[in-house]
């Protein structure tokens, strides 16, 4: 009964927050096109001509409530020794589990796990913004310069498939060619290569591993935004180029580039939004022990504190850090972005 | 647009209709439950998706049921995830399956549980011999190991306690001209030297090694202990410490350290997935291998099915020795296979408990063991002419689709591990294996702060890394990655992590 | 787009060699990409002794359907593609359903409280409460464990497919729906008889999105999924394939009476049949997802 009299509180809290906003945001909207007749009351007029776009937010609105907000009251454990065992039921738990305010994420960032954590993180995405980030752009371009458009068309469909599958068979594939066993990617590079460190038991190799999981699955897909960029550039400027003797690489270096350099950028800085977040089940399948000093990542470490160790606070807390320098990534990746022309993500 | 639609629907349509058809299988209708049985529900581990689901599952199902007079709802988890899931069970505090089977030691989070109360001391109930002739018989010593603030928590599964030890390619051995077989530690080594470079297939290339591994690095804790290694924990100058504190320790990890260098062990082993694990044996590229000596039968048994050619003489078949321990010593198992605890969230009363504890009593009984373990008679067994219990062969299942695949699960093998009556005749290659148990359970070591370990908060609290640190230094050592500094390193980020906290609370606890 | 017209002007050699280059790279990136699935086709009908000792072939020395008649014998792949089916067609149309309705009202400059909502929407792109929170609240408070509706209902909204249709419904035209407004429509009749049928391309691309992202799910299922009647396929196909690699440093797998793991040509087998439901469809909507990313990413 108590937890949900606390619930009600909360939602009201948000309701009154939201008639402070609403009042304001109703001087500010513009006029609707049904609003013709001045000096009545607005608002029920608009609700009643309105009536049904209100009806249709309903489903939308109680799916937040439900299941967004109401899991971010749980984040509060973050803050407590919690242990589902401390009350009965699972509001009991939070309510009689201690509070223990910052101890948890002292605990967190006094620990060697968290840098090596966030070391392991940035070193993945880095590496991937180097490498497997301009992926998709060369491909962009040299298919855009390819003339038979059934060669083009055909090679597409063939890159485009590897998104659509899913990790599970990714992996499984990955470990079958590479194994140094009897993996013929591993033997034939090993032909070329004999001091080839194993792929997939060597720190060193995780990286690269990784990347070129993802670029095999994810490059071909990408390629689409880049070639609907390349799709609008002008033609006649290649035309015109043409008749001034340009070649193939001057029109690309003076004319493509330039005409995506804006999309490229917006991708770049929604990337670095990202910073923190790695996929979690790509690694937490090429994980084992050997790799394990740099395949530790935030997705895995909370997974593995949460809920195979049943370290729930510690998993929570660190998940809480996560969202946190994640939104302030996003929202100033998304405040550079528009500073670029685009209209970001919101 | 159009034609694309009814492509589409036309293919799910397909997808749907095969899905429907193939499906259904050969899986028969479930039994009608019987009125006025006691029900018990049950999580265990699914390996292969077709637990008591395949023909005549149905029969075995109504036979375990008519005999235990217990009616068992199983809630099956797939093997892959079933760490995960334990922890997700134990988040339900409401709401649990009353009886839960699990592999392997104590964890934290279950030992958390086991704290504030989740689980029922079993230790009372089970001092009614009359009432549980067989469970009462429990291993004390074993039991230690899942005790946790003096309650016992669950009830192991027992297993044969010497069943590690090493086996090896008899023939291979022959043609590199050993005569007999290995006792000491420098005779394995001339073995496995041999093996390698010394061409025991015959096919004058150097491509074999001697000894099979795969990421699973149980074999390596067993080779150390023919280095007066103990297990785990070993006892010296009167208090407990861990073994990797101990000269023989560094002694047994450089010896390691100079067979992988050498090329005597598969390079690339640590990343190696440990479903293949033996198969480098199977195809003729290792000829060691140090495990469980069920597994060294199961090769040879391989060799047997599929007419494996002896490297001496073509017209007989490989074969293996199943030799045991070296230098006298062997690991000792846990003795145990896993646990099984019984939850106050799903048992409410005690007379739940003793509904399960009944049942898990009556599957000990020697027709539900070869039920469990062997399947129905007259169509996966017969009793031959001198009593013996005689597989039908060929099998009319594989292991996947057997009737009874997953009913060993539930089963506590106390006081015996198989059937007394009536027995299998066994192979000679059994014969040989059951021959290297015996020999080997005298010899084998234990780990004396096995009873201690799971009342250890530290333990709880940091065990697993703990012991992964370990491991992953272990591993690179032996491959190199890392010299003697960063082994000793390695063990200071022990200590620091909460090692030397749980010497002194072990130590405590005594 | 017009083709250059590279025809008419000479090309130096120089230029012919950069595009047969070109073409060589391209071809060798698509060739690479159909490598493993050439890997798994072919092992899929090999014997397990042939996958022991020859790492890699186009076609088996000996072909063996033995994999694929345990597969149909077993009938457990179909049952998880049946389901795995379910879970996408109904999960899909939920999602469609919450998006669009939450989309249309947001994507109308007049209506009240769009600010609000917004902001609601931001909070729900933006933060995530982490997995503990999000269990404790579909298994032990909705006690939706073991049923699909713990699948089709956390993720109902995705936020970024969601403003995807939000924009579309914005850049359509004013006008048509004015002129419903004159004849007295009503705005329901204007969302299911104008709206929904103009933004079919953005909704057929978006339905697409949502339904990749049911068919290849994992964890979700994972967690809340035990019965084995209501396995979807990815679960399947990971008991299958990583079976055997759950063993732990500290204890071993007692295969013991278990008998071995499944063969590899049955795992391969299985990849197959999980990968071929893809491959089947893909040809038909392959259009319509590029043309929903380009939806996504360039508006006004």
């Amino acid at each position: 009964m108590v937890q949900f009299v606390g619930i009600a509180f909360y939602y009201m809290g948000f309701i009154g927050g939201w008639m402070g906003v609403h009042t304001k945001a109703r001087l500010l909207q513009p006029r609707g096109i049904t609003i013709e007749r001045r000096g009545t009351s607005t608002w029920r007029r608009e609700l009643s001509a309105h009536a049904w776009l209100y009806v249709f937010v309903v489903p939308g609105i109680i799916y937040m409530l439900i299941f967004v907000f109401l899991p971010l009251l749980g984040l509060v454990m973050a803050f407590q020794r919690f242990s589902p065992y401390s009350g009965s039921g699972p509001f009991g738990a939070f309510i009689h589990s201690e509070f223990v305010g910052f101890d948890i994420f002292r605990g967190l960032f006094n620990g060697p796990d968290f840098w090596r954590v966030l070391r392991n993180t940035l070193a993945i995405n880095i590496s991937a913004l180097i490498f497997y980030f301009p992926a998709p752009i060369i491909l962009a371009l040299l298919l855009h310069e390819i003339q038979n458009q059934a060669f083009k068309r055909t090679t597409q469909t063939i890159v485009y498939i590897p998104h659509f599958i899913s990790w599970v068979i990714v992996g499984s594939i990955t470990f079958q060619m590479f194994n140094a066993q009897d993996g013929i990617l591993m033997m034939l590079i090993k032909q070329v290569f004999p001091n080839m460190p194993n792929v997939l038991s060597t720190p060193g190799a995780f990286i690269p591993m990784l990347l070129g999981q993802s670029m095999w699955k994810e490059t071909g897909f990408g390629t689409i935004i880049y070639l609907a960029a390349l799709a609008s550039v002008d033609p006649q400027l290649y035309e015109a180029a043409t008749v001034d003797g340009a070649n193939r690489w001057q029109k690309m270096w003076n004319i493509t580039l330039p005409g995506i350099v804006g999309t490229i950028v917006i991708m770049l800085i929604l990337k670095l939004g990202q910073m923190l977040n790695t996929g979690y089940e790509q690694i937490f399948l090429m994980q084992n022990s050997l790799n394990r000093s740099v395949s530790d990542v935030f997705d895995t470490y909370i997974y593995t504190m949460s809920i195979i160790n049943g370290n729930y606070s510690l998993g929570t807390a660190m998940g809480l850090f996560k969202s946190v320098v994640g939104m302030l990534l996003v929202i100033g990746s998304n405040s550079l972005s528009k500073r670029f022309g685009s209209s970001g993500l919101y | 647009m159009k034609k694309f639609m009814t492509a589409m629907v036309f293919t799910l349509a397909l997808m749907l209709v095969a899905g429907s058809l193939f499906a259904a299988g050969t899986r028969e209708a479930a039994p009608a439950v019987q009125v006025g049985r006691p029900t018990i529900t049950a999580m265990v581990m699914s390996f292969y998706g077709t637990d008591l689901e395949n023909e005549h599952s149905q029969t075995v199902v109504q036979q375990f049921e008519d005999y235990t007079n217990t009616h068992v709802k199983f809630q099956w988890e797939n093997n892959d995830v079933y760490a995960e899931k334990i922890g997700l069970t134990l988040l339900d505090v409401t709401s649990m399956p009353m009886l839960i089977v699990n592999s392997g030691n104590l964890t934290a989070n279950v030992v958390d549980a086991a704290k504030k109360g989740a689980f029922w001391d079993l230790a009372p109930f089970l001092e009614d011999k009359a009432a549980y002739p067989n469970l009462s018989q429990y291993n004390r010593g074993v039991a230690a190991g899942f005790t946790v603030d003096g309650k016992m928590i669950g009830i192991y599964r027992g297993r044969e306690l010497g069943r590690n030890g090493m086996s090896y390619r008899q023939d291979w051995a022959d043609k590199v001209g050993l005569t007999k077989a290995p006792e000491t530690v420098e005779e394995f080594y001339d073995m496995i030297y041999k093996f390698t470079y010394n061409d025991p297939d015959g096919n004058g290339k150097r491509d074999t090694y001697g000894i099979e591994l795969t990421k699973y690095v149980g074999p390596w804790d067993i080779m150390q202990t023919w280095f007066g290694v103990g297990n785990g924990w070993v006892e010296q100058g009167g208090k407990l410490v861990p073994v990797h504190q101990t000269a023989e320790f560094m002694t047994a990890l450089r010896w390691f350290r100079k067979i992988y260098a050498e090329g005597l062990v598969r390079p690339d082993w640590p990343s190696v997935d440990t479903g293949t694990y033996g198969n480098a044996i199977k195809n003729g590229q290792a000829g060691v291998l140090v495990d469980v000596m069920d597994s060294g039968r199961r090769i040879w048994d391989y060799f047997d099915t599929n007419k494996i050619p002896s490297v001496t003489d073509s017209t007989k078949l490989a074969s293996m020795n199943l030799l045991g321990p070296i230098n006298n010593k062997t690991l000792a198992t846990a003795g145990h296979n896993g646990y099984m605890m019984i939850s106050k969230a799903g048992a409410k009363t005690e007379q739940d408990v003793k509904n399960v504890l009944h049942f898990l009593d009556r599957m000990n009984d020697n027709t539900m063991l070869v039920l469990a373990d062997r399947g129905l008679e007259g169509i996966q067994w017969n009793l031959d002419a001198e009593g013996y219990l005689a597989p039908i062969t060929p099998s009319p299942y594989t292991v996947q689709n057997s009737p009874q695949v997953g009913l060993n699960q539930i089963v506590a093998y106390i006081p015996n591990t198989a059937s007394t009556d009536p027995t299998t005749k066994l192979t000679v290659r059994e014969i040989a294996q059951n021959e290297a148990y015996y020999k080997m359970r005298p010899l084998a070591i234990t780990n004396p702060a096995a009873g201690l370990l799971p009342n250890s908060t530290v333990q709880a609290e940091v065990g697993t890394q703990l012991a992964q640190i370990l491991d992953d230094a272990r591993t690179q050592y032996i491959c190199g990655v890392i010299d003697d500094a960063g082994l000793q390193a390695a063990f200071k980020t022990w200590a620091d992590r909460g090692g030397t906290r749980l010497v002194a609370e072990i130590n405590a606890l005594r | 787009m017009p083709k250059f017209k590279h025809a008419l002007v000479k090309r130096s050699p120089m230029d012919m060699f950069a595009q047969v280059i070109i073409y060589i790279l391209v071809g060798s990136f698509a060739l690479i990409t159909l490598l493993p699935f050439v890997y798994i086709f072919a092992g899929s009908f090999a014997t397990d002794r042939e996958l022991i000792e020859r790492p890699f072939f186009l076609f088996p020395k000996t072909i063996s359907f033995n994999a694929y008649k345990y597969i149909f014998d077993n009938g457990d792949i179909f049952r998880g593609l049946r389901n795995s089916l379910i879970v996408t067609v109904v999960g899909t149309t939920i999602n469609m359903f919450f998006s669009t309705t939450l989309a249309y009202p947001l994507s109308r400059p007049y209506f009240k409280g769009k600010k609000f909502i917004f902001a609601m929407v931001l909070v729900s792109l933006l933060f995530t409460a982490g997995m503990v929170p999000n269990y404790l609240l579909v298994a032990n408070i909705l006690r939706l464990r073991n049923t699909y509706w713990s699948l089709w209902l956390p993720g109902a909204i995705n936020m970024f497919n969601m403003l995807i249709i939000m924009n579309y419904f914005r850049s359509l035209p004013q006008e048509m729906e004015e002129s419903a407004y004159m004849d007295g429509a009503n705005d329901l009749q204007i969302f299911t008889r104008i709206m929904l049928p103009l933004s079919a391309p953005a909704l057929a691309s978006v339905s697409l999105f949502y339904a990749v992202s049911h068919w290849n799910s994992y964890f979700g299922a994972m967690m809340y999924i035990s019965d084995r009647r209501w396995e979807v396929v990815q679960i399947m196909l990971r008991r299958i394939i990583f079976l055997t690699q759950s063993i732990s440093s500290e204890t071993g797998i007692d295969w013991g009476l278990l008998g071995e793991p499944p063969e590899k040509s049955i795992r391969l087998a299985t990849t197959v049949f999980a990968v071929i439901p893809i491959l089947l469809v893909y040809p038909f909507i392959q259009k319509y997802f590029t043309q929903g990313v380009m939806v996504g990413s360039i508006k006004g």
